[in-house]
């Protein structure tokens, strides 16, 4: 009689702890679904904020990026070099990575000419010591990502006006200076 | 006895979720207490880059809590982020605080070289001390620096007599640097009554080794030799690196800097020999003559690369980047379009 008693006893017991594991177990399902928009939420803000950060920085850089010993000239106000740009354009990857490689976001700068306005379109690289320079040719491409780098990612493209300086010709011209930054 | 270990089983659950929850809050405040820290870090290259829009600039980061910061020989690391840069940056190993300040001056030998970066917070503090010889040069120097650096300069008399006084002003600071610019050595009773009244002090000095001219009387200072705390000496050039050893915590960052300073010395001489090999082919005909420059920009990048090895030939790389300077001066501007 005891012992039948204390069986029954024990099997309320265990269905006591059956439905105290199932409430536990449902509180970490909850839990554990909140934690996964929770995280999720986060991700997405994180990603915003370097997208956010990323095109910030880079609006700021560009001013930066136009004053570089590497290609700025002497002048009082800003300018860029065109032959110090050549040069610089034909350094080795690495060598300009030291140089304008960012941690936070890869980006692509390319130098154009807009006044005189180019007769003939292209890479200017070589093409300084002809006389009909500036009009044979109209970019420069300053840095570049490697393509593997930014496969599948959506560049956004952020320009402004800089003055350019031949000093070939001891001529001054107007140009762009555009940034393509991939942020996603 | 069911009632007492259903008791503690509960209390046993309860306790997990607390510290969960507990513990999930001390990583959340953690992580926006860090936030500045990382996004510094991870976008420090970036950040010293916006800097050098200008000549010289100064920017303080508040991080709004305690940040620890190591900087060592290019590698710049927080509590949880590791990250290196390609810049020169003279800093202390480790900065803790609530604040940094970065500043920032372009060093030129003969040309715009690169900016170079001073990183500190406000429990480091730098003093230079000048004698009779150099008083003039310490002078133009801190006309030059006084509105971005926060730099004090003393006599070497006036810090002999009043270093109790000068000794407060420092108290509770983790590292006060006194750098010499003379060319005798430390006496050993300044610096003792310094250390006496600022515990943290730490000693260098610097011996000008440039040659005087009639058109600048400082010039002996601008190059020369630098002597670290430990008896350990390396070659400065221009104030620039000057200024750096005493934002420096050794000489094998400084040596570091120094060959990254050389790095950039030798690219940039590239640059400009370029150019001048592209001016001489343009202006062929026109009685320009860019040869000099060519041949005198090929022997600095190779002294640049001569200067990485250790066994340098400071008064040859001096005498050459006097020498470019001179050309440049001399024969172009005008007709003939100058190279820098």
């Amino acid at each position: 009689m005891k012992g039948k008693k204390g069986f029954i006893h024990n099997k309320k017991g265990v269905i006591e702890m059956m439905e105290t594991f199932m409430i536990i177990f449902v509180i970490f399902i909850l839990m554990g679904i909140g934690m996964f928009f929770y995280f999720r939420a986060s991700v997405s803000e994180s990603k915003d904020v370097h997208r956010e950060v990323c095109l910030t920085q880079t609006t700021e850089l560009i001013s930066a990026i136009a004053k570089l010993t590497d290609i700025n000239c002497k002048d009082k106000h800003p300018c860029i070099d065109t032959a110090k740009l050549e040069a610089f354009a034909l350094k080795s990857p690495a060598e300009k990575s030291a140089v304008l490689e960012s941690t936070v976001c890869r980006k692509n700068i390319t130098i154009e000419q807009i006044y005189p306005a180019p007769d003939e379109k292209g890479s200017c690289v070589g093409k300084q010591a002809s006389p009909d320079f500036p009009k044979n040719c109209n970019t420069w491409q300053v840095f570049s990502v490697k393509a593997s780098d930014v496969k599948g990612k959506a560049g956004e493209a952020i320009a402004i006006p800089i003055t350019l300086y031949y000093p070939t010709k001891d001529e001054y011209g107007m140009g762009k200076m555009v940034i393509t930054v991939y942020t996603n | 006895m069911e009632a007492i270990f259903k008791y503690i089983f509960t209390m046993l659950v309860g306790a997990m979720f607390l510290i969960f929850f507990i513990g999930f809050a001390y990583k959340q405040v953690d992580r926006a207490e860090t936030t500045d820290a990382l996004v510094l870090i991870r976008g420090f290259d970036d950040y010293l880059l916006l800097l050098t829009a200008n000549e010289e600039a100064k920017d303080v980061k508040d991080f709004s809590s305690v940040t620890t910061i190591g900087f060592n020989e290019g590698k710049i690391t927080s509590r949880t982020e590791k990250t290196s840069t390609n810049r020169i940056v003279y800093a202390p190993k480790t900065l803790t605080g609530k604040k940094i300040t970065a500043r920032t001056m372009k060093w030129a030998f003969p040309y715009p070289i690169d900016s170079f970066f001073y990183i500190t917070n406000e429990k480091y503090k730098q003093v230079i001390v000048y004698d009779d010889k150099s008083r003039d040069f310490v002078m133009e120097l801190m006309e030059d620096i006084n509105t971005t650096f926060d730099i004090k300069a003393f006599s070497k008399t006036d810090l002999s007599a009043k270093a109790t006084a000068i000794g407060n002003t420092y108290q509770g600071m983790a590292r006060v640097t006194f750098l010499l610019i003379s060319d005798d050595k430390w006496e050993t009773a300044t610096k003792n009554k310094v250390k006496a009244a600022i515990p943290k002090a730490v000693f260098i000095s610097a011996i000008g080794q440039g040659e005087e001219t009639g058109e600048d009387e400082n010039a002996k200072w601008r190059p020369g030799e630098i002597t670290f705390g430990d008896g350990e000496k390396a070659d400065y050039i221009g104030k620039e690196m000057l200024i750096g050893a005493l934002y420096t915590e050794d000489i094998a960052n400084y040596e570091f800097n120094f060959k990254r300073a050389m790095d950039r010395l030798s690219a940039i001489s590239d640059i400009y020999k370029k150019k001048a090999e592209l001016l001489d082919q343009a202006m062929l005909g026109s009685g320009c003559d860019y040869t000099g420059i060519i041949g005198i920009s090929e022997m600095i990048n190779t002294l640049g690369e001569y200067g990485r090895e250790g066994g340098r030939n400071m008064e040859q790389m001096i005498s050459i980047s006097a020498n470019i300077e001179r050309i440049n001066k001399r024969e172009f501007g005008g007709e003939c379009p100058a190279v820098f």
